[in-house]
C-alpha cells in the first residue's frame, strides 16, 4: 500500500534507468558515506531519508512494481528483484554503501545482501517481514480483512493517524499483489537458512508494538546473523517512521555513522561544567 | 483468600517525627534503626509462622514511617529468613528509577528466592516525584514506558537496544533471567484508567491501596470488563488490595484504640508545604501554579497531607468481613496488610500479628 500525495523531497534530485526492462526512478540527495534506500510500499513517508540526507548521500531506488512505477509483472521471486535492485545500484554508488529498506524492501535488501555481499558495507532491515516463526506470529497482516483492518495493523495508535493518511486504493491493490505474488508476507525459510552468510555489520529494527510481524522475530536475525544489533523502538508499530520518526532516524543514523559501535555512549550527561 | 503481610520496616520511634516531609536525617538514631530493622523483619518472620502467604515490601522515600528505600535490600535480607512466602515488591516506583536496573533487581530476587517474586509496578505518591527530582507532569509517561521495558528485559533472550521517549539504552541483556518463566506474577498498582487498562491488555493483575470498597469497585469492575474485552479473566491472585488495619481482641478495645487516635490529631501521612504539594499537582495534571498568588499563613497551616485511613479496624470477626467485602464485591483475592499504624509499637503489632493468624486468617483462607 502507497499513500497518495506522496511527493520527492525538494531536497533530492529524481532520475530514471532501464534495468530489466524496468524504468527504475530513483532520487539523490545529500554527500557523505552512502546509503541505498530501497523503497518498496513508500506510505508516503520521507523523514528518515531526509534527515539521512543531512549527513550522507542518499540514494532511494523505487522497486519496480510500486509508487510511481507501475504494474510489475516481470519478477519472478524476492531474489530477482534483488538482482535488479543491484543492477540499478551497481550504476549509480561506486565502492560500499549502508543498504537498507522498510517491511517488504527491507526483504529485498536482505536478499540484496545475500546475493551481492561484497558491495554491501552495512545492512539496516526496519520492519522486514521475511521471518515469520509461527509460534510467535501475532494475528497476520496477511490474515487481516479490507485495507482499514490491514492499515489498523501497521500502527500502534491508528486512531491517532489513520484521519490524517490519505490511502490510494488501486495503489494499494496493486502494491499489494506484487507483495503477495512475491510471497513478501510468507516465512521465507530460504533467507533464514542463509543468514549465517550475512557477514557486514546488520542492525534489525521493530515497533515494539508491530501487530503484523511479532517483534519477537528481531531475535531470529540476532541469533543468526554474526555481527548484528536489535534495536526496538517504543510506542511504534510496524511504521515507526510515521509514529516515532525521531527514535528510528536516531537510531538508523547512528547505525549509520558507528556501526555495531552505536552501543557506545557519546552523549554527555554533564550539567554544569 | 490469601493474606500479605507488608513489611513497612517504621523506624521505632517514629512516633517523635515532626510533622514534615521529607523527615530530616538528624532524627536518625542507629542503635534504634537497627533495632527497628530487626524488629521489623521478626514481625515478617512471624507474619510467615502463622500462615501469611505474601510478604511485600513497598519502595518510600526520605521518611521512616516505612523505612524501605531500596525495597529489593529488604526483601532479600527477609527472603533468607522467611523461606515460604512469597516475596512481593508492591512495588517499584518506575517513574523514579532505571528500568534496566529495576528488570536487574528484579531477576536477581527471583533467583535467590527460587522463583517466589512477585513484581509490583506503580507510579508512587506525589512527594516521590520529588525524590530525585523527576517532573510531576512525565511520571506517566515514563511509568508506562517502565512497565514495557522491564517486562522486555526480563523476557527477551537477545541483547537489544531501546528507543524509547523517556528512555535510551543501546544494550540491554538483564543477567539474571527470572525463574518463573516467561515472567514472575506482575501487579500493577494504580487507581488510573490508563494504567488499570495497561494492566488488562496485557494480562498483568491490579493492585489498589487504601481506597474504600466502593471505591475501589468502580476500579475493579473496569479492570475486569477490559480484561474480559482482551480475552482473559484474571485469577484471584489477580486482584490485590493494601489496607492499613487494626486489630484487636473485641470490637469495643479497637474502637476505643481508633477513638483516641482520632482525638490525639493525629499528624497527617506524607506531610508537606501547601506550596509545594499544589506546585506538584499542578504540574502532574498540567495546570498552573503561581506562587505569587498564594497567601502564606502560620508555617504549622501551611503544611498539608493525607488524612490518616484505616481499611480494617476491629475484633477478629469483624475485620474478617470487612476484609470479605473487599473479596465479594471487588474480587479481591489477596489483601496486603499494613500492621504498623501510629502509636502501636513492635510488642502490639506482633500481638496483632498472631491474633490474625489465630482468628482471622482461617474465616479469610475460606472464602
Amino acid at each position: 500500500m502507497t499513500l497518495a500525495g506522496h511527493q520527492p523531497s525538494g531536497l533530492f534530485k529524481e532520475d530514471f534507468l532501464e534495468v530489466d526492462g524496468f524504468r527504475i526512478r530513483y532520487e539523490e540527495a545529500g554527500q557523505g558515506n552512502q546509503v541505498v534506500l530501497l523503497e518498496g510500499e513508500s506510505w508516503g513517508l520521507s523523514k528518515l531519508r531526509d534527515a539521512l540526507s543531512e549527513r550522507y548521500r542518499v540514494l532511494a531506488i523505487e522497486l519496480p512494481g510500486f509508487g510511481k512505477s507501475g504494474t510489475n509483472t516481470i519478477s519472478k521471486s524476492l531474489a530477482e528483484l534483488a538482482i535488479t535492485a543491484s543492477k540499478v545500484v551497481e550504476r549509480i554508488v561506486e565502492g560500499k554503501f549502508t543498504l537498507m529498506g522498510t517491511s517488504f524492501a527491507a526483504n529485498v535488501a536482505l536478499w540484496q545482501t545475500l546475493q551481492s555481499p561484497e558491495m554491501v558495507e552495512a545492512l539496516i532491515l526496519i520492519s522486514p517481514t521475511a521471518i515469520l516463526p509461527a509460534e510467535i506470529l501475532p494475528k497476520t497482516f496477511a490474515s487481516a480483512n479490507g485495507q482499514k483492518e490491514r492499515l489498523r495493523l501497521l500502527l500502534a495508535h491508528p486512531d491517532d493517524l489513520l484521519s490524517a493518511m490519505t490511502v490510494d486504493p488501486d495503489l494499494w491493490s496493486r502494491e499489494q499483489e506484487l507483495v503477495l505474488r512475491l510471497k513478501g508476507q510468507t516465512h521465507d525459510e530460504v533467507a533464514e537458512a542463509r543468514l549465517g552468510e550475512i557477514k557486514c555489520p546488520t542492525l534489525t529494527v521493530f515497533g515494539v508494538n508491530d501487530r503484523s510481524v511479532a517483534p519477537e522475530a528481531a531475535r531470529v536475525y540476532a541469533e543468526k546473523i554474526p555481527n548484528s544489533n536489535i534495536s526496538l523502538v517504543y510506542d511504534a508499530g510496524h511504521l515507526m517512521e510515521a509514529e516515532r520518526p525521531e527514535a528510528l532516524i536516531d537510531a538508523v543514523s547512528n547505525y549509520v555513522e558507528h556501526r555495531e559501535t552505536f552501543i557506545v555512549g557519546r552523549g554527555s550527561n554533564l550539567i554544569n561544567p | 483468600m490469601k493474606a500479605s503481610y507488608l513489611g513497612a520496616m517504621g523506624y521505632s520511634e517514629r512516633r517523635n517525627f515532626p510533622i514534615a516531609w521529607p523527615i530530616p536525617p538528624a532524627y536518625h538514631d542507629p542503635e534504634t534503626s537497627v533495632r527497628s530493622y530487626q524488629e521489623g523483619m521478626a514481625e515478617c518472620e512471624l507474619a510467615e509462622e502463622i500462615g501469611f502467604d505474601w510478604i511485600s515490601f513497598s519502595e518510600h522515600h526520605y521518611s521512616g514511617r516505612i523505612a524501605t528505600g531500596t525495597p529489593v535490600v529488604m526483601a532479600a535480607a527477609v527472603a533468607e529468613r522467611c523461606k515460604k512466602a512469597k516475596i512481593a515488591i508492591l512495588g517499584h516506583l518506575l517513574p523514579l528509577n532505571n528500568p534496566v536496573r529495576v528488570a536487574e533487581e528484579l531477576g536477581l530476587l527471583d533467583n535467590i528466592t527460587n522463583g517466589r517474586l512477585i513484581i509490583g509496578f506503580l507510579r508512587g505518591t506525589p512527594n516521590e516525584d520529588q525524590t530525585y527530582g523527576v517532573n510531576p507532569a512525565e511520571g506517566r509517561g515514563r511509568l508506562l514506558e517502565g512497565m514495557d521495558l522491564i517486562i522486555k528485559a526480563l523476557t527477551e533472550p537477545q541483547p537489544f537496544s531501546w528507543e524509547g521517549r523517556y528512555y535510551q539504552y543501546r544494550t540491554v541483556a538483564v543477567w539474571p533471567r527470572p525463574v518463573q518463566q516467561p515472567l514472575p506474577p506482575v501487579i500493577v498498582a494504580t487507581r488510573s484508567d490508563d494504567t488499570v487498562k495497561y494492566a488488562a491488555d496485557n494480562h498483568l493483575g491490579l493492585g489498589v491501596s487504601f481506597l474504600p470498597v466502593d471505591e475501589m469497585a468502580k476500579i475493579t469492575d473496569k479492570y475486569q470488563s477490559w480484561c474480559q474485552a482482551a480475552g482473559w479473566q484474571p485469577e484471584p491472585e489477580q486482584i490485590v488490595y493494601r489496607g492499613s488495619i487494626y486489630l484487636s481482641e473485641t470490637d469495643k478495645q479497637a474502637q476505643d484504640w481508633f477513638e483516641n487516635l482520632t482525638r490525639s490529631k493525629p499528624a497527617p501521612a506524607i506531610a508537606m508545604r501547601s506550596t509545594v504539594a499544589g506546585a506538584i499537582d499542578a504540574a502532574r495534571t498540567g495546570s498552573e501554579f503561581d506562587l505569587r498568588n498564594v497567601v502564606a499563613g502560620s508555617a504549622q497551616g501551611d503544611i498539608v497531607g493525607l488524612s490518616p485511613s484505616l481499611s480494617f479496624v476491629g475484633g477478629p470477626d469483624t475485620v474478617a468481613k470487612q476484609i470479605k467485602a473487599f473479596h465479594d464485591r471487588c474480587g479481591v483475592g489477596v489483601v496486603d496488610l499494613f500492621f504498623q499504624q501510629p502509636s502501636v509499637d513492635h510488642r502490639d503489632v506482633m500481638k496483632e500479628i498472631e491474633l490474625f493468624g489465630r482468628e482471622v486468617l482461617p474465616q479469610i483462607n475460606e472464602f
